[in-house]
């Protein structure tokens, strides 16, 4: 799992690649908590995710759970489509703002 | 397809992972099926990890083999784990329980028993013999995908 980090229109963008399964889940949950604080914008883009097990999901949940704590706005972009239906079917997609392209996420967080 | 050996550990999930993406692929299932298949052998392969070995103190491999029909794709994952049957496991799962009272965890087994057709539980006298069925549909095969795709 590779994670890139770059600030964009005043939003911290992480640009996730890789797998995210229970071997990789909590480093990731880790680095997003790293940037977690009041008042900030933070966009994970998963468009270089090919793959989200369960583990992904309970990390991006307690990821959520605790921007609302800070007061961070969390956005999710590009997620691939067999992700997005697994988020979906499991009720895990209403959670999370998402956005299609990177692009639209910073027009509309930015 | 030749069977597999991997350690029990987490590390070996993206291994079991390529190896049923090769099986997929040799079945002819289109991306979304594939998808379906190698997700539930990653969650199956998690739960053999975290429950059968590391909760009960114990190492060892996990085999993974495949056979492939006209009707059905069966892929099974032996491991020397303490007992552990998923199915007994199965949560219940409101999907619309609202993110306050979400329960963050206990999704993997319901996922591994969603995107499969059948699970069979075996225990064969020191071990677990799990094996998911995923049954041949008309649309899961490539060639249907690119035909709905070229409408």
């Amino acid at each position: 799992m590779e994670i890139e980090t770059q600030e964009r229109d005043g939003v911290i963008v992480l640009r996730l690649t890789g797998s995210i399964d229970s071997s990789s889940a909590e480093e990731v949950g880790k680095t997003l908590d790293q940037h977690l604080a009041a008042n900030t914008s933070v966009l994970i883009n998963m468009a270089e995710v090919e793959f989200l097990s369960s583990a992904g999901l309970r990390q991006l949940l307690l990821t959520q759970r605790k921007a609302d704590e800070v007061g961070a706005t969390i956005a999710v972009s590009s997620i691939q489509k067999h992700i997005a239906e697994v988020m979906s079917v499991t009720g895990f997609l209403g959670f999370f703002q998402t956005f299609d392209t990177e692009d639209d996420a910073l027009a509309n967080l930015g | 397809m030749k069977a597999i050996r991997v350690q029990g550990t987490l590390d070996s999930l993206s291994t079991i992972r390529e190896y049923v993406q090769a099986v997929a692929a040799e079945a002819g299932l289109n991306e979304r099926a594939s998808y379906r298949l190698v997700l539930a052998a990653d969650e199956f392969a998690t739960n053999i990890i975290l429950h059968a070995y590391q909760e009960a103190g114990i190492d060892g491999e996990i085999e993974v083999w495949v056979q492939i029909d006209d009707q059905t794709i069966r892929v099974t994952l032996e491991d020397q784990g303490a007992y552990f049957d998923s199915s007994k496991h199965d949560v219940e799962t409101p999907i619309d329980e609202p993110l306050e009272t979400r329960q963050p965890g206990g999704w993997g087994i319901y996922l591994a028993l969603n995107s499969v057709d059948d699970y069979v539980y075996k225990r064969v006298k020191d071990r677990n013999r799990n094996t998911f069925i995923i049954h041949r549909h008309p649309t899961d095969s490539d060639a249907d995908e690119a035909a709905v795709t070229a409408k």
